[in-house]
């Protein structure tokens, strides 16, 4: 569901923001503030011409999911262009997709589900990528799965609980669902469609982008019968409780554990032994928007090494450009819970499932209404 | 003369175009669509006369749903009579002055903010809050109550609560107090004092009030949304998924079609059993 | 007081400290150090001073000060015209009129937000602070007609005819009779109207679109999001102004009641008992 702010990423909302996610990182923030004023004003882009991108960009996007001093550089370097961002967070991929046919943004963040949907809907606007040159720091492998628009980052969906709450060691979505009975109202989960119900699959055994509605089926039954011990469903701020104890095991993203993490030790985190369900997310641009080629100017310039290492720094997540690791902090680029270097249980990627969605989309409600 | 008529009848042309444009022709139309279907994928609404939303509606969780906010509605209004009851008659047999400053005491909180007063409840209610801490220090047992039904109805309860005081303390306001003295010099203890005398007269107020809080709680969506945890959800917030997040606009308008009947058979119903209800 | 009535009385005063509890919790909350709110972390002013800065908050107010503006005066002008007609409209027209006043006023806002938001979707007409203002409209509408109706009912139309009667146009009649008469009505209405656009959520969230976000929304939003005691500061200035509001609208209410016919006048009239 959608809960609506609008950030103009400068000024006291980021500057709070920083402080709050820099304490968390535990990151030296001088360096990397020292870094980016080095640079000065250099921009990737060269010399831009400015008049012809004047104007404002809106955009969709996830609370506090940008780069702390990205957008106000931007628009110190581009007198006359400014960003907008309206940020929600949806229940469901429909929503996000929803969204962007209300003719309101130029640009937005979705994943490869979403942007498949919108494809299809016939609402993203092909790019033109002569004008993103920087996109060649972003690797391959990323490129192909997030054809579309700019990847920005990856993520999985995992277990992160409190071994000392819970006193015992949980290493499967099993454990989960043997567990909730006896912590109930401590177990929360993602209210996110594609990441609760691909990773109940995974518990299940079938693949998370599964379209068999014998499987869905059996999922939404799963869920449903996990439902009352449940605390509830969140899409922001999902392991938070975690810290104190008011949650005790909570189905959340690897990034968003890891930041908890770093300010209560004691929570650990799980790769689910039946195997997890990940997602590549980017920025796609709106068809009808008039403003393309400021918004082509502003992915451009967010992909450049420093300004994306400052996105990184900000949101804690998994990252799409090697080139980036020069500047993002050593609590991200070698965190084991976001990059573990050593082979784990299957990952699999969501996708876009087609007229499978409308499946997915009913049986989701269901869920919630249940 | 005859201009003065013509005008006076023209009054009622802005009422009359508003309610009709914005109000009777949506609903109208939600009922047409609701007969209509959607593809989820690209969003393009086909119509074709099926009822294959109801039908949907009908078999599933949504029904439960449908019940779930009819018994909520239904506690809550139950909780707001018993609770307001009492009140009610307590002030009306104050003198002026204490009636007023009581009357104060039940109306202000309802001017601030709903959406404030419903997100109260989250702190209050909270593992570790400070009911649950109260609780734990007089009885040892923890209260984890926030995101749950009974939360909801806490919410529900709290909020509409002034709204069923009101009718009941004008209903009973006009009765002569001379009637209770005569009711316990005829020997009538207290409880029976109040069952035969003050619970007839306070009906009508009794049902303008379960009128007004009973129908739109029903519909309630701010209240579950935030003191159910995206968990519980009753019908009203279903309705609104349907619309800004699936997308799914017949379909949702089915379910608005059905709470709309339901409400419109209720209140017809509680209606029959209270004609004074109208603005004379 | 309450030796009188020990239950009743004990019942009361109970459940009127459990309709203060939540309101005081808030305020004092609003002044907590710590942001949890678990426990008391000592007093602050920061939250009040986060949230005057917060440049949300300051654009959602003066958002949601236009809406409810514009519909207040929207709904006066409807309300006082369809009940001045009402007084001479024959009975099956009335009736029709009643019925729509009280469906608008009773059926949940869940059912107008979604209907006409889909009525706008299919004539695209564009969601924003208009729809909004329209939205609202419709039922601020029928809560100021209940209102002035009842107090024109009480009218003694033996006025407006003897001022007929002395020669005074039917404008003039309208003007220094009807009109005056009906003006603390109007004023106070036209209060709590303003006061229920001013904390509506449901039908802004249909008809605003992404784009414009009157300051409930951005509140609902903040309490989705993260609970801090900035959104308990801001509720405590929110609902600091609304008591003002609503107070100033009941003491209209009570003078124009207790002039004519004492202090039941005012609450029979709302209720139409």
């Amino acid at each position: 569901m959608a809960g609506v702010s609008d950030n103009t990423g400068d000024g006291a909302l980021s500057r709070r923001a920083l402080l709050r996610q820099g304490a968390a990182l535990g990151l030296g923030l001088p360096p990397a503030v020292a870094l980016l004023d080095a640079c000065g004003g250099s921009s990737s882009g060269g010399t831009s011409p400015k008049n012809s991108i004047a104007g404002t960009a809106v955009m969709s996007n996830y609370p506090s999911w940008m780069g702390a001093h990205v957008i106000a550089e931007f628009e110190r370097q581009h007198p006359g262009s400014k960003i907008r961002q309206i940020t929600s967070a949806s229940s469901s991929i429909a929503g996000t997709v929803q969204q962007l046919r209300s003719g309101t943004y130029d640009f937005a963040l979705a994943d490869a589900s979403a942007t498949g949907q919108a494809v299809a809907v016939g609402i993203v606007a092909p790019l033109d990528w002569s004008k993103i040159p920087n996109i060649k720091f972003v690797s391959q492998s990323f490129r192909s799965g997030f054809p579309h628009g700019i990847p920005t980052d990856y993520g999985k969906v995992g277990i992160g609980y409190r071994p000392d709450l819970v006193g015992e060691k949980i290493s499967s979505w099993h454990d989960v669902w043997r567990l909730a009975p006896k912590f109930s109202g401590k177990v929360v989960f993602i209210d996110i469609d594609r990441d609760c119900m691909g990773s109940t699959l995974k518990y299940l055994g079938f693949s998370a982008n599964s379209a068999v509605p014998s499987q869905l089926s059996a999922c939404k039954d799963a869920l449903v019968s996990i439902k009352p011990h449940l605390q509830a469903f969140l899409n922001t701020n999902v392991g938070q409780g975690l810290q104190d104890g008011s949650t005790v095991i909570a189905m959340d993203w690897d990034y968003d554990v890891a930041l908890n993490k770093q300010k209560q030790p004691k929570i650990e985190w799980v790769f689910p032994s039946e195997g997890m369900v990940a997602y590549i997310e980017g920025w796609i641009a709106v068809k009808s928007s008039p403003r393309l080629p400021l918004v082509e100017t502003f992915m451009n310039y967010a992909l450049e090494p420093r300004q994306y290492a400052d996105f990184v720094n900000t949101t804690g997540t998994a990252y799409v450009e090697p080139a980036a690791t020069a500047f993002v902090a050593k609590s991200i680029a070698d965190n084991p819970v976001l990059r573990p270097g050593h082979a784990i249980a299957d990952v699999e990627y969501e996708h876009f499932l087609g007229q499978a969605t409308a499946l997915w989309t009913n049986i989701w409600q269901e869920v919630k209404a249940a | 003369m005859r201009r003065h008529r013509v005008l006076e009848r023209l009054l009622v042309v802005p009422t009359a175009a508003w309610t009709l444009v914005f109000f009777v022709a949506p609903l109208v139309l939600i009922t047409v669509f609701s007969f209509g279907s959607e593809n989820l994928v690209t969003f393009r609404i086909s119509f074709g006369w099926t009822a294959s939303n109801y039908s949907a509606f009908s078999g599933s969780l949504y029904l439960a749903t449908l019940l779930r906010s009819l018994g909520l509605s239904l506690g809550t209004t139950l909780g707001c009579a018993l609770l307001g009851l009492p009140l009610a008659y307590f002030i009306t047999r104050q003198r002026p002055g204490i009636q007023r400053l009581l009357l104060a005491g039940v109306i202000v909180p309802f001017w601030t903010s709903f959406l404030v007063r419903t997100y109260s409840w989250v702190n209050l209610l909270q593992s570790q809050g400070p009911i649950d801490r109260l609780a734990h220090g007089l009885t040892g047992h923890h209260v984890e109550v926030l995101y749950t039904p009974t939360s909801i109805a806490i919410g529900i309860v709290y909020s509409y609560l002034p709204l069923m005081v009101l009718p009941i303390y004008v209903a009973l306001e006009r009765v002569n107090p001379d009637l209770y003295d005569a009711a316990a010099d005829l020997g009538a203890r207290p409880w029976r004092q109040f069952r035969r005398v003050v619970l007839p007269l306070a009906r009508p107020g009794l049902i303008a009030g379960i009128i007004i809080v009973g129908v739109p709680a029903m519909g309630e969506y701010v209240i579950p949304e935030i003191l159910g945890g995206g968990k519980t959800l009753m019908i009203g917030n279903i309705i609104v998924n349907e619309f800004l997040d699936v997308g799914n606009y017949p379909f949702g308008s089915a379910l608005a079609v059905s709470l709309m009947v339901v409400l419109m058979i209720l209140l017809f119903a509680l209606r029959r059993v209270q004609p004074a209800f109208e603005a004379r | 007081m309450i030796r009188r009535h020990p239950v009743v009385g004990a019942i009361a005063l109970v459940v009127i400290g459990y309709l203060w509890i939540p309101i005081l919790a808030v305020a004092v909350n609003s002044f907590n150090r710590s942001s949890l709110m678990v426990r008391w972390g000592g007093s602050t002013a920061h939250w009040y001073s986060l949230a005057f800065h917060d440049h949300n908050v300051r654009t959602g107010l003066i958002t949601t000060l236009e809406i409810a503006l514009g519909s207040t005066a929207l709904s006066l002008v409807i309300a006082v015209s369809g009940s001045l007609w009402w007084r001479r409209a024959p009975a099956r027209a009335r009736a029709i009129y009643d019925a729509l006043v009280y469906a608008r006023i009773v059926l949940p806002e869940v059912v107008f937000a979604t209907a006409l938001f889909f009525l706008f979707f299919k004539a695209h007409f564009p969601l924003g602070i208009v729809a909004i203002i329209i939205g609202h409209s419709v039922w601020n509408s029928a809560y100021a007609a209940v209102i002035i109706q009842a107090r024109l009912t009480g009218l003694d139309p033996a006025i407006e005819e003897a001022a007929a009667d002395l020669g005074a146009t039917p404008w003039r009649v309208f003007r220094r009779v009807t009109f005056a008469a009906l003006l603390p009505a109007i004023i106070a209405s036209g209060l709590l109207t303003f006061t229920f656009s001013f904390d509506d959520v449901v039908t802004s969230y249909f008809l605003g679109g992404p784009a414009s976000s009157p300051l409930p929304l951005v509140l609902f939003g903040m309490i989705r999001f993260r609970i801090t005691p900035e959104i308990n500061a801001i509720g405590v200035m929110v609902m600091l102004f609304t008591v003002t509001l609503m107070g100033a609208a009941v003491a209209v209410f009570a003078l124009m009641g207790s002039a004519r016919r004492g202090r039941r006048g005012a609450f029979a009239e709302f209720y139409g008992q």
